[in-house]
């Protein structure tokens, strides 16, 4: 093969050149091992696609280093065929996302049994199920920030006046539901524990945001943010 | 010997630029932050990388197989980072209170309130028309027309 005129940098017989191929080697393991932990405890698909898309460039610059060094040509259809691999991936899976897809893990877990406990979320047939996220940050702020979490309240309920969602149930008849009452056939709020010791008030945050958010104070909870980070 | 030293650089750089993606797309708090680190290898440590392979192997076959693959890879990354983003812009996975501006919201809004302004339109018509004259032919032609605005709805990702 004409790949042999390559000089080969690792002939594995001692030699700087052995510890230096090594040490690359390490190094890409240790960013493929990282990029598959963020596959296994990525929230949601999209997190695990773009960790897919981390983990096959990883593996594609370690395969063309192998390339360089032992000059092995024929393993550069494996690149193309590894970039077209993850292309299609990540288009197929984007495209065939959905809202329901979303949180897969601990924070969906913790999420959902919030909302069983008021009650709210997805039990009325068409209102979309808000923001979960930002649900989440809001608990996360309670536990950590109390001030954050007094600001990002205190931010919905400027919001609460235009808070008027009017939807269509499956008859067709338009329905109007303010923030302040209940939806008609929501649970009774059975309240089990702490968290849902208020639910009109915890209830709140994720519908506000969901039809109009400011953006006025958001830049002051970047710092926190990061710190508060993904917990787990 | 110094085409290897260089060669030998390049890989290290791309190895080192794989571990930021993984460590990045780890450590980041959001999809956004996350696309943002895990797209820095996909093509800046391949170019590296190819320029190693062709300073090693220096013939015009695997050099120009890794010009298709770079080539190939940067047409593709961008459509996919797109794709995933958009994905996740409209399936709400993004936190709010993580973005200086979100120059799209504007747009929703917009989108959305014309929208709810066309159906309250409609609905008036359809009022109307009832009132007028009332029909069981008019009544399943609305019918459908309500669920085609209910498919509209589900599409708009708002």
């Amino acid at each position: 093969m004409n790949g042999q005129q390559g000089i080969p940098l690792v002939n594995l017989d001692g030699g700087p050149g052995t510890v230096v191929g090594l040490v690359i080697g390490l190094i890409f393991l240790a960013a493929a091992v990282v990029a598959i932990i963020r596959i296994v405890k990525g929230p949601s698909i999209l997190d695990r696609m773009i960790a897919t898309d981390a983990l096959l460039a990883t593996i594609m610059c370690g395969v063309g280093g192998v390339v360089a060094f032992s000059g092995r040509t024929d393993l550069l259809p494996v690149m193309l065929v590894i970039s077209m691999f993850g292309f299609v991936g990540a288009v197929g899976v984007s495209r065939y996302v959905s809202r329901a897809d979303l949180r897969t893990t601990a924070r969906y877990r913790r999420m959902h049994r919030r909302d069983n406990d008021t009650g709210l979320i997805g039990t009325v047939e068409g209102i979309e199920p808000s923001v979960p996220e930002l649900a989440v940050e809001l608990e996360e702020a309670r536990l950590v920030d109390p001030d954050r979490a007094a600001r990002m309240e205190g931010r919905e309920t400027e919001l609460e006046a235009s808070s008027l969602r009017v939807y269509f149930d499956e008859n067709g008849t338009r329905q109007e539901v303010t923030r302040a009452e209940d939806p008609p056939d929501g649970s009774s709020p059975s309240s089990s524990g702490g968290s849902s010791a208020n639910p009109q008030k915890n209830s709140r945050p994720h519908e506000a945001v969901a039809d109009s958010d400011s953006q006025s104070s958001d830049a002051d909870h970047r710092e926190d943010d990061f710190r508060g980070g993904d917990g787990a | 010997m110094i085409l290897d030293i260089v060669s030998t650089v390049f890989i290290a750089g791309a190895a080192l630029l794989s571990l930021a993606a993984g460590i990045g797309s780890l450590r980041f708090p959001d999809l956004l932050s996350r696309m943002h680190a895990s797209s820095k290898p996909q093509l800046f440590g391949l170019v590296m990388v190819m320029f190693a392979v062709g300073l090693q192997i220096r013939h015009w076959g695997p050099v120009s197989t890794m010009f298709i693959i770079v080539f190939f890879q940067l047409f593709t990354v961008p459509v996919a980072a797109h794709m995933i983003g958009r994905a996740g812009y409209r399936t709400k996975h993004l936190r709010r209170s993580m973005l200086y501006r979100d120059e799209l919201d504007d747009a929703v809004a917009r989108a959305h309130a014309r929208e709810v302004a066309e159906r309250e339109r409609r609905e008036l018509a359809e009022k109307d028309r009832d009132t007028d004259s009332a029909g069981p032919a008019s009544g399943s032609a609305s019918g459908e027309d309500r669920t085609a605005n209910d498919h509209d709805e589900s599409d708009t990702g708002r």
